[in-house]
């Protein structure tokens, strides 16, 4: 390590951000002596923990030289999830909710990191301020604790910025005002408007406060920890349309989102990346509904289905067209957004349709949004750059440079989608192996993979929508964890912790 | 507050650096990505890449109402358009850089304000300007005068035999009803001296005073007054060309310049000045055209190294007054250990120009220093402001400033820890970079 490195930057940084942490913890901890809930215990020694620890951090950064450098950037970030995580799980596992370190730990990782896979049999049974706190989790992750403390501490500085690119998704990030504070405050603005108004409508839905307010913040969060074992599957169409266009809305650039509001709609209609993304979901959403429609209504009917009416065969084609476009549209935003909700139990559906479902979930939501995934304007810059590949055999003096939005992308931009495409490949391939030599079938090895990489949370087989990841072996919980952190920093941030470019002096 | 700067040249990349550090937003357009790389991160500002005359481009960045638009390109013609267009869109005030003499004479002021071009900035002309002070006040290295002239910013190089050197502040040597020293640059360093330090051999001292006691500074600075007579320029660029044409009458210039074509114009352009087709860096030449006999050699050729060297080979030969063009910021630090005499850079000059139109009405003046990394601030004292309360010792202003002097009723007085600020004083403050919003706080 050079003598350079500002330690005492890292230090205050973390300081506090856990002191932002105790903050969001103690929001269970009174939630649990409202509901009088018996883990109130367990919540407030954990927030004082993480207050303790926070105000050390703190003293031991003080003084600190206002100067983040990039290598400190890509420490405070990708350390930041892991440190959030230890204090995250204390609650988990003092209040005794779940019985080991690793479960607390998975519990806590897939919270932060969005993905949203739950190693809790019963759900139900778990008290409010466990639940609030899962929800919490993911809402905090899913926007990105970085941004956070960017909008509201004026810690960073000119070095703000080089922690907001580290942490926000996709190849480049957009600035919307000139201060970088304003730009994380108008993002988290924009995040708690969409949360509060979701609960809103959900609440006006007939569903109770409380699986509102958590609901909402999965949802907006792209995380998928429902408070019931059967996700959405138990709600009235009219939530599941709800939860469904709002998985749609946080799927988008949020920088998109806040043009739309700030009243200039032409420029989320004419950015790319948000037509390839709604493009793709109306697509998806189209053939799936097709695909169930007729599979249920002319090849197989089931159970579940309410049957066709004979004496009026129209309003009964309308019935099954209702459920199977309302499914096809709930499982195509769940699986495209990484959320990983669900509205029914796909597995059950025929193996063409579900292996749909599946590829659904590596391509992820827009840049900037808080969907996981490969994210739209790489599938674009990829695709694009592969036909020009196919262009230039024919026509080999031909120019072609690669435009997106309008403007020709630097070769700097394709290299990083190629060699981000790469090393999510790799990853997939080391993670599916580890998977399987941990005894997991070779095809929900892989499907695993995918989900935990995309932080999409459900996958096939008995990790599926109806399934948890409590019997999940023991090595490939912690496995699982690091392949969650790396696809939320998407892959560099994290790879570059264990690569000597970094540390070297 | 908003500004949006067009051009991410050099002017415009500095101006937008240092605004950005302030309470300022900042947006800063440029056709070239590449001009704008890693700006937005490594500062507090927005880019975007954008056609500097194009309306749409202009409505995207967000002109309407921004409070002062500044075009900043290499052309001209294309900074005047864009002024033009961002009135028209709403801009409160406009700023275009321009390379036309005749578009700053005051008869002409009133028809650009018509047109809506509020202020017109010429970068060299300033530059000039600079130059011809400095060979007018030789025994100083800068120069500035403060509260309309009532008061006066004296940076000097201490040499050995200076009268004021070992001696400690508060060894009773300084006069401090005469001059007051705000701040000492040693190194790389700089200093707000306080009773136990003193002055050294190799300092530049910062002092603050009066026109009548300038002489008492000098003296005890240990430097002497001299008249300059034979100057010769390196590099006939157009900061060599407006700096000839503005000096007094009388005096012997030569003109060094390698390209042969432009000795032709310069020739033409320059009628009293001697031309030279010959290389500066060349030695024999610059013997040859007399340098042991040059009171002053002005070195403002496009490349700070040859200024540098330039200006190190004519200190040797004897020349006491050396002005080197340096345009390159990281150098100036370097330059300044060297010896290299005194500095000049076109972006600071002319991005401090834009930066004191936008302070604050408390704020009626900042000139930000080329050597340290400070600046010098006037205040005016409103109803009210915390600094009137108390004597200033009892203030715990922040430690990187120092109160000089203050005009007060027309009268120019020092200041010292004893000193109660009355509303309505005119104060000068010596300030660090980073820390003026701070003392600004204690002026409101």
């Amino acid at each position: 390590m050079t003598k350079t490195f500002n330690w005492k930057i890292v230090f205050r940084t973390y300081g506090a951000l856990l002191l932002i942490e105790a903050l969001f913890m103690a929001i269970p901890t009174v939630a649990a002596y409202l509901y009088g809930d018996p883990d109130g215990g367990a919540f407030a020694v954990s927030t004082f923990v993480t207050l303790i620890a926070g105000a050390i951090a703190m003293r031991l950064g003080r003084n600190a030289q206002r100067k983040v450098s990039e290598r400190e950037g890509y420490l405070i970030v990708a350390l930041v999830w892991i440190v959030f995580s230890i204090f995250g799980m204390l609650p988990f596992y003092l209040s005794g909710a779940l019985e080991t370190i690793t479960d607390s730990w998975f519990e806590t990782m897939a919270g932060f990191s969005t993905m949203g896979a739950t190693v809790i049999p019963n759900v139900e049974v778990m008290s409010h301020a466990i639940l609030l706190w899962r929800a919490i989790c993911q809402w905090l992750g899913g926007m990105g604790i970085i941004v956070l403390s960017v909008a509201i501490l004026p810690l960073f500085g000119l070095g703000g910025m080089q922690l907001y690119a580290a942490e926000v998704t996709g190849v480049s990030y957009e600035k919307l005002s000139p201060r970088i504070t304003d730009t994380a405050r108008l993002l988290w603005g924009t995040y708690v408007f969409l949360t509060v108004l979701e609960t809103l409508i959900l609440k006006f839905f007939g569903m109770d406060l409380f699986d509102s307010i958590c609901h909402s913040m999965a949802t907006i969060a792209t995380g998928g920890f429902s408070t019931k074992n059967t996700s959405l599957m138990c709600y009235s169409p009219a939530i599941q349309y709800t939860v469904a266009a709002f998985m749609l809305l946080s799927g988008i650039n949020f920088a998109q989102i806040i043009y739309f509001m700030k009243g200039k709609p032409e420029k989320m209609y004419h950015d790319e990346e948000t037509r390839w993304y709604v493009g793709a979901v109306l697509i998806c959403t189209v053939v799936l509904t097709l695909g169930l429609f007729v599979y249920y209504t002319w090849i197989e009917t089931a159970e579940y289905l309410p049957r066709l009416l004979d004496h009026n065969i129209i309003r009964g084609y309308a019935v099954h067209f209702e459920w199977a476009f309302r499914n096809a549209f709930f499982t195509t935003c769940a699986a495209i957004t990484s959320t990983g909700f669900a509205s029914a139990d796909y597995m059950l559906w025929p193996k063409l349709i579900w292996v749909f479902v599946f590829l659904m979930m590596f391509t992820g939501g827009a840049s900037g949004s808080t969907a996981g995934g490969i994210k739209w304007v790489r599938i674009a810059i990829f695709a694009k750059n592969a036909y020009a590949e196919m262009y230039r055999r024919i026509h080999p003096n031909a120019v072609l440079p690669i435009r997106f939005n309008g403007r020709p992308l630097s070769q700097t931009v394709t290299n990083n989608v190629m060699a981000f495409l790469f090393f999510y490949a790799v990853i997939l391939i080391l993670a599916t192996f580890v998977f399987i030599a941990c005894g997991i079938s070779p095809s929900e090895a892989f499907a695993t993979a995918v989900s935990g990489m995309g932080n999409v949370g459900e996958s096939l087989g008995q990790y599926g929508p109806a399934g948890n990841y409590a019997n999940f072996p023991l090595i490939a919980k912690w496995v699982m964890t690091l392949v969650m952190l790396i696809g939320r920093l998407e892959i560099f941030t994290v790879l570059l912790l264990f690569s000597p470019v970094l540390w070297r002096k | 507050m908003r500004v949006v700067i067009v051009g991410a040249g050099e002017v415009g990349t500095h101006l937008a650096k240092l605004l950005s550090r302030g309470n300022i937003d900042v947006s800063l357009m440029d056709e070239r990505e590449d001009r704008l790389a890693g700006l937005d991160a490594d500062y507090d500002m927005l880019t975007k890449v954008g056609v500097p005359t194009s309306i749409r481009d202009q409505e995207d960045i967000g002109v309407r109402d921004v409070d002062l638009f500044v075009a900043v390109t290499p052309s001209e013609s294309e900074n005047m358009t864009a002024c033009l267009i961002a009135n028209q869109l709403g801009a409160k005030k406009t700023l275009a850089r321009i390379d036309n003499y005749e578009y700053l004479l005051p008869e002409n002021k009133r028809f650009f304000e018509q047109m809506g071009l509020n202020h017109l900035i010429y970068p060299e002309v300033l530059a000039a300007q600079e130059i011809c002070e400095s060979l007018k006040k030789n025994w100083m290295r800068y120069h500035l005068t403060l509260c309309n002239g009532q008061l006066h910013l004296c940076v000097v190089k201490i040499r050995e035999g200076a009268p004021m050197v070992g001696k400690q502040f508060m060894s009773g040597f300084f006069a401090h009803g005469n001059y007051r020293i705000v701040a000492i640059k040693r190194g790389l360093d700089t200093i707000i001296p306080g009773g136990p330090d003193s002055v050294e051999v190799g300092d530049m001292i910062y002092a603050v005073c009066t026109r009548e006691n300038m002489t008492v500074l000098r003296k005890e600075a240990g430097k002497s007054e001299r008249e300059i007579n034979n100057i010769i320029f390196f590099g006939g660029s157009k900061i060599a060309q407006k700096a000839v044409m503005s000096l007094p009458e009388g005096k012997n210039v030569k003109v060094l310049e390698a390209d042969r074509e432009l000795c032709d114009k310069l020739s033409v352009k320059l009628g009293d000045a001697m031309i030279i087709h010959a290389d500066g860096s060349d030695m024999s030449a610059l013997k040859e055209e007399g340098i042991e006999d040059a009171d002053a050699f002005v070195a403002v050729t496009d490349r700070s190294e040859a200024n540098i060297f330039a200006c190190l080979a004519a200190r040797r030969f004897g020349v006491r007054k050396t002005i080197a063009e340096i345009e390159n910021m990281d150098y100036i630090n370097m330059a300044e250990q060297l010896e290299v005499g005194a500095m000049l850079n076109k972006k600071t000059i002319a991005a401090s120009y834009i930066y004191r139109l936008l302070m604050k009405a408390s704020v009626q003046n900042v000139q930000n220093l080329t050597t340290a990394d400070a600046q010098i601030v006037e205040f005016l004292v409103t109803e009210n402001s915390r600094i009137t309360r108390d004597m200033i010792k009892n203030m715990r202003l922040p430690l990187d400033c120092n109160i000089g002097a203050l005009v007060r009723a027309g009268e120019a007085l020092l200041v010292n820890g004893d000193t109660q600020l009355l509303p309505g004083d005119q104060v000068v403050v010596f300030c660090k970079s980073n820390e003026l919003q701070r003392i600004e706080k204690f002026f409101k």
